[in-house]
């Protein structure tokens, strides 16, 4: 009985050995716990550690064996990263082939922004735990390389440019120009008194006929050949008796690489006829020392003033003499201090001889316009039905420009464009003081209400050109003889007297006074009694397509004149020249009128002067601006601000007036400053040298934009303006080397690029480029690889060059001149990146 | 009077069996709760145990692998002169360099100390090992990454 009481006791004792015997039995012999893994950040930096050439893998040989692997340097991150970017299935196999050599107990995997490139393990979508580590890495992108070039593109001045220019009268004969260097190219541009053939190195070139008191441009491509090393003689014989230069500029570019220097050497253009030489020079700095040497052969005294002061006077009694005027006489005559950074007069003559120096002569000068019925406004090409129902339904004969144009014509206003010309012509001819413009408007008579008197009021001749109508025949010897009437009566004595005869059709009115029978004959003959019996010049024009041009030519050979052809729209331009031509003859202050006098000049004369001046470094660009194409004579240029303004100079082609002011303007004076005035000496303007260029002093300047004006002048109480023609001729220094940004290629183009001077040239750069790829520096096209470090280096260097950003090159190079430099980069920093990942999961 | 009798034999059986039963029940719960007492503490103490050694560990590798003046590394990569000056200071030195209070010892594949073949550096003993932690890094072995086990025990 109590055996049976212990039996639950006992059997619980016994259950609770049993669970402890199971609990001591299922209890493991040491406890696990989980903890973060290390191994993801530790992956990163062993990848990064360890350079992809120094890698002890098989793989990674292997790929290096096979050129697949190229730059050693690089990490083993960066060459999966480059493998990544190009989408190269080598990526994933060589970093699995590296995390499987790991061993790891943990599954682990390789991401690149996101994207799995190589994994170890189970799929990280069953993990329970994960871990990551990120490294941004840059230069690397899908689709982009992982190595950069960077490029530098800059000239290297193989070709030196240089200007030798005419004084503002160079004559009267045969002028040489030497020229030292290895010449490679020449353009001449210059006003010339006649026809002349050029001689270089004495055998001949070519022969010109250049036009009257307009710059004339020469370009001596094709005889280049005929120049040599060393010294070279550019002669221009007159074909027409003596010749002379009134301003103008030999622009040669020679093959040397000549650095900017601070001396100068001024030659003196060789002269053999009459010494009569009006020039300037200019001195850039302050004036330390000089030496003139002249070499010449004259029985007459030559002189040769600096300024208003006369440095040498002396003949050589007919024999050649040089003669070297040192810097100690020249010291003592001139004041060093007050020449530098001035445009300094010189003047070379001979004195004492029989040639008369003429001061100016006014100009009387008629227009005689053909106001005939041809020349009333017309519809050229309207449908006549157009027409006809105009006329229908409002009475127009399509005889407003409205319905003309309404009818689908072509509006044609021959009268409107003379009147323009004509206001034109009054313009330029009144513009010079002490001219005289008269109008006399012809048809099948000369209308009196059609007819002005010789006046210098703009207005009130203008108001007369305006009340013009058209209607009537074509009486040219009418006009001419009404004309020639008036300047005998009018004219002043003395003055130069002259008409222009304007005509669009054929004379068809006979003349009693000439009375040949024949309406042309009778025009014809009208000129030559007028220039003949009255000294009157004629010049003729020829005006549109119906104009009797043969009669017109005869009308201005036999009136001494010459003959001009001009369409609606050239007319004005026409007239505008024969404007120019007429205040050109007028004036005859600067040419020696003796004869039979044998002087020579040598061209070995020169002046050497010794200046201080700090030479800026850097490429010398030389630009010009357009003519100034205006009755004003005024331009303006723009200097940039990555530029030191080196040289400026203005072109003035006075003609036979001398240049006597010269004044510029910008923002930063607020005023017009005189940078040239020739009445300041004390001497007449006939010992005084004319300049042809004068120098801006650069301390005038300022960055951005500056104006210049020009005025010419026979004496200092006269004075007009300058010539449309003139213009300005400006150096600026630029240190100069295009970089390209870090792009991914550097292999170059074919470069089509266009010139400031209207040339093109196709250049590859670097010069060995024979790939297909065409780039474009053009007025109307830019375009080249932007991801290209030799294009983009070439391109800025380009925009560089285009010192007025019209897309067109001032300097003018070829392949030679430019030099390329390019370098692979390595650890670029391109601006687009990558995140790497490791993840380690459980 | 016999049957009365009887019933009183059961009555004190019945209590005895009573009795027994609250015995044994007693026996049981206390059992079970210093089983369940025993097994809360003894996990508890094993964990900080655990985790107190693997941050020594963590601690201690990442020492090791450093290019500080205690660690093995030079330009990312493991330097067999510093590896061989590890290896011939004392174990106390290590231990102390690494800022252990435990035991501790290193291994990886092709590993050589002053040109021999060494399987581990540190100290193992594989009967008193009371709790030890395993600690995978990786590192640059001549030229070749490795998986480094890093192994922090203390004794029984």
């Amino acid at each position: 009985m109590n055996r049976k009481a212990y039996f639950f006791s006992l059997d619980a004792f016994i259950a609770l050995l049993i669970v402890f015997g199971v609990v001591l039995f299922i209890k493991p012999p040491s406890s696990q716990i989980s903890t973060e893994s290390l191994v993801q950040q530790d992956l990163l930096a062993v990848l990064s550690s360890v350079s992809i050439g120094e890698l002890n893998n098989s793989y990674a040989k292997q790929l290096i064996n096979s050129g697949k692997i190229t730059n050693l340097n690089q990490s083993v991150l960066e060459q999966i990263g480059e493998f990544y970017s190009r989408s190269d299935e080598e990526a994933g196999l060589l970093a699995e082939n590296i995390i499987n050599s790991l061993n790891l107990s943990d599954n682990i995997g390789l991401y690149f922004n996101g994207l799995q490139v190589a994994a170890s393990g189970n799929a990280s979508s069953d993990a329970e735990s994960i871990w990551t580590s990120r490294q941004i890495i840059s230069g690397i992108q899908q689709g982009n390389s992982t190595r950069g070039y960077s490029s530098r593109a800059f000239l290297v001045s193989k070709n030196k440019v240089d200007y030798f220019y005419f004084g503002g009268y160079v004559g009267d004969g045969n002028i040489t120009v030497r020229l030292s260097g290895d010449v490679i190219g020449a353009n001449i541009e210059a006003v010339f008194s006649g026809d002349f053939d050029i001689y270089i190195n004495d055998v001949f070139a070519d022969s010109y006929s250049p036009p009257s008191g307009i710059p004339y441009k020469i370009n001596l491509a094709d005889h280049l050949g005929l120049f040599s090393t060393g010294d070279n003689y550019l002669e221009f014989r007159g074909t027409d008796g003596n010749l002379y230069i009134a301003g103008g500029y030999i622009k040669v570019v020679y093959n040397s690489s000549e650095l900017i220097n601070s001396t100068s050497v001024k030659n003196f253009p060789g002269i053999t006829g009459l010494i009569n030489f009006y020039d300037s020079f200019y001195i850039p700095g302050n004036l330390n020392s000089m030496e003139i040497f002249l070499h010449y052969n004259s029985s007459y005294d030559l002189f040769l003033n600096i300024g208003d002061k006369r440095v040498y006077k002396g003949n050589s009694s007919g024999s050649e003499a040089s003669v070297t005027i040192e810097d100690s006489n020249l010291s003592g005559i001139l004041n060093y201090s007050e020449m530098g950074y001035e445009t300094i007069p010189l003047r070379l003559g001979i004195e004492n001889v029989s040639y008369s120096i003429n001061y100016s002569i006014d100009a009387d000068v008629f227009s005689v316009t053909d106001l005939s019925g041809s020349m009333t406004a017309s519809c050229d090409g309207a449908g006549f039905w157009c027409c006809f129902n105009n006329y229908l339904a409002t009475g127009d004969f399509c005889q407003t420009e409205s319905s003309c144009i309404s009818c689908g014509g072509t509006w044609e206003d021959p009268l409107g464009m003379a009147k323009e010309a004509n206001n034109a012509f009054i313009d330029i001819v009144l513009n010079s003081s002490g001219n005289r413009v008269g109008l006399v408007g012809y048809s099948s008579v000369v209308d009196v209400n059609d007819y002005h008197n010789l006046s210098d009021d703009n207005a009130s001749l203008k108001a007369k050109v305006s009340e013009w109508d058209a209607g009537g025949l074509t009486c040219i010897c009418c006009g001419i003889n009404y004309a020639a009437q008036k300047i005998v009566s009018d004219s002043r004595e003395g003055s130069f007297r002259s008409m222009v005869v304007m005509s669009d059709g054929i004379a068809n009115i006979e003349c009693s006074e000439q009375g040949t029978g024949d309406p042309a004959q009778d025009a014809i003959q009208a000129a030559c009694d007028a220039y003949t019996n009255y000294n009157i010049t004629v010049y003729s024009v020829g005006f549109g397509s119906g104009a009797d041009e043969a009669t017109l030519q005869d009308i201005a050979s036999c009136g001494n004149g010459n003959y001009y052809y001009g369409d609606v729209e050239g007319l004005v331009d026409v007239y505008g020249q024969i404007a120019q031509d007429i205040i050109s003859a007028s004036y005859f202050e600067q040419t020696i009128m003796g004869e039979n006098i044998n002087t020579v000049l040598y061209p070995d004369s020169y002046i050497f002067l010794d200046y201080e001046k700090d030479v800026p470094y850097g490429l010398v660009i030389t630009a010009e601006t357009p003519e100034f194409g205006n009755t004003i004579s005024q331009g303006s240029f723009t200097i940039p601000n990555d530029t030191v303004p080196y040289e400026v100079k203005v072109v003035s082609y006075s003609g036979s007036k001398w240049t006597d002011r010269v004044e510029v303007y910008n923002s930063s004076s607020g005023i017009w400053m005189s940078a040239f005035n020739l009445s300041e000496y004390n001497l007449s303007y006939t010992d005084l040298g004319d300049p042809y260029v004068v120098n801006i002093p650069t301390g005038m300047l300022a960055y951005g934009n500056n104006s210049v004006r020009v005025s010419a002048s026979i004496g200092s109480s006269n004075t007009s303006t300058g010539s449309p023609y003139d213009k300005i001729i400006y150096s600026l220094v630029k240190e100069l080397s295009g970089y390209s940004p870090i792009v991914s290629s550097a292999e170059g183009c074919t470069w089509n690029i266009e010139f400031e001077d209207g040339t093109n040239s196709t250049i590859a750069f670097p010069g060995n480029y024979s790939g297909s790829k065409e780039c474009y520096y053009k007025s109307d096209n830019i375009a080249y690889n932007n991801n290209d470090a030799i294009d983009n280096a070439v391109f800025n260097l380009l925009s560089d060059l285009d010192l007025n950003s019209n897309r067109k090159v001032e300097t003018k190079f070829n392949s030679d001149d430019l030099t390329i430099t390019s370098t692979e980069i390595e650890g670029i920093p391109f601006t687009w990146e990558t995140e790497v990942q490791v993840r380690v999961w459980r | 009077m016999g049957q009365f009798s009887s019933i009183r034999i059961n009555e004190k059986s019945a209590q005895a069996w009573s009795l027994d039963l609250v015995v044994a029940s007693m026996i049981f719960l206390a059992g079970i709760v210093v089983l369940y007492v025993y097994a809360v503490n003894y996990s508890s103490q094993t964990k900080d145990q655990l985790n107190e050694l693997f941050y020594d560990g963590n601690l201690a590798s990442q020492i090791l692998l450093s290019e500080s003046e205690s660690g093995i590394l030079s330009e990312g990569k493991i330097n067999q002169t510093k590896l061989d000056e590890f290896f011939n200071s004392d174990y106390e030195t290590k231990r102390k360099s690494l800022g252990l209070n435990n035991d501790f010892y290193f291994m990886f594949d092709g590993m050589e100390v002053n040109g021999t073949p060494v399987s581990y550096i540190g100290k193992i003993n594989d009967t008193e090992v009371s709790s030890l932690v395993r600690i995978t890094r990786l590192a640059v072995y001549k030229n070749t990454p490795k998986k480094l086990d890093f192994f922090v025990w203390n004794e029984k």
